[in-house]
């Protein structure tokens, strides 16, 4: 699954999504995409099963551009743990994801298939999404 | 591209953010046309028959730009430069129209379209289109629709060059290196994370 080699801290603050996503909100290597449509954290775990549900039916040929890194730490509390004595553990890592993201990009396959595959991802994944398929020049 | 495409539009007073927010809650889209000699102007068009001609012209063909002047109209050969949407809404936020002089050659992007069946395909390799435009450089009433390149001879490891394309007269491509457009590559094996993941979930 997908982690960052290094990082500079263990733990981050949670943050917040808001407003629309500026960067990387435009097809730039495929042909059909996946596109947030609300803001959310993707998981490793996430991201990784949405990857396999594509490569699983476009089975051989085709390219998948993953365009989303999960660099940012989760960290949880351990269960029955009275609230205080500092931040938990880090469990994982998520990508925080802004609307209007491309999560996704497929190239090399029919579009239908493409489509299918995308959607079968889209149920791997905790968000709105829409499929996109580029605009022809 | 046969037909002829036009689209109306406006001179636009209003400038800013603000002005240019009102103008879009009015199904208006603010844009500028740039000029290929004298002035540029900033203008505005209607969003519904702006979408409908970049749909039919997109950023390779000519369109004829009817801008109203304030009571006179000028109709000007333009190529739609760029378009700038909504990240969620897909609406059109933004044109350039890019001003042509007709009889000055010009540059553009133009999409590759591949045709035939590759030998390498029947061997097992695909089909990978390297580059899916082409710079080229013409007149502007000469942009083809696309390059069409025939891989029916291309074996498993056999590219297309960009200087080997055949271009229909009066159009030449532009490169600094001879980069590949196309290509039938070996089917690669999976990578190794994946192998992992569904080891993993079986």
């Amino acid at each position: 699954m997908l982690s960052p080699n290094k990082t500079k801290f263990r733990k981050s603050q949670k943050g917040r999504l808001r407003g629309p996503a500026i960067k990387g909100s435009t097809i730039a290597f495929g042909d059909v995409a996946i596109k947030a449509m609300e803001p959310g954290k993707l998981t490793s775990q996430q991201i990784e099963a949405a990857r396999i549900a594509i490569m699983r039916h476009i089975k051989r040929g085709g390219k998948v551009w993953i365009r989303v890194f999960p660099d940012k730490p989760i960290t949880e509390k351990p269960a029955e743990v009275r609230q205080g004595k500092g931040k938990g553990a880090p469990v994982g890592w998520s990508a925080p994801i802004k609307a209007g993201r491309i999560l996704y990009e497929v190239k090399g396959v029919d579009i239908a298939v493409a489509v299918i595959a995308l959607t079968r991802a889209t149920h791997k994944l905790p968000i709105k999404t829409k499929i996109l398929v580029k605009e022809a020049l | 591209m046969k037909e002829k495409v036009s689209l109306a539009v406006s001179l636009r007073q209003a400038k800013g953010k603000g002005q240019n927010r009102r103008l879009r809650a009015e199904t208006l889209v603010p844009g500028v046309y740039y000029a290929a000699g004298g002035e540029n102007l900033s203008v505005q068009a209607e969003d519904l028959p702006l979408a409908r001609a970049y749909h039919k012209v997109g950023t390779a063909h000519i369109l004829d730009l009817v801008i109203d002047m304030g009571g006179k109209t000028e109709t000007k050969p333009v190529l739609i430069r760029q378009i700038q949407r909504h990240p969620l809404k897909s609406k059109i936020t933004h044109v350039d129209f890019y001003g042509v002089d007709l009889t000055k050659e010009i540059r553009v992007q133009v999409p590759v379209m591949v045709i035939g069946k590759a030998k390498g395909l029947v061997m097992g390799g695909l089909v990978e289109i390297f580059r899916d435009t082409v710079e080229v450089a013409c007149l502007p009433l000469e942009i083809p629709d696309n390059i069409t390149i025939d891989v029916s001879d291309l074996g498993i490891g056999d590219n297309i060059a960009v200087d080997e394309l055949v271009m229909p007269q009066g159009v030449r491509a532009i490169f600094e290196d001879h980069y590949a457009v196309v290509g039938v590559v070996a089917p690669e094996a999976e990578a190794a994370p994946a192998a992992a993941a569904e080891t993993a979930a079986s």
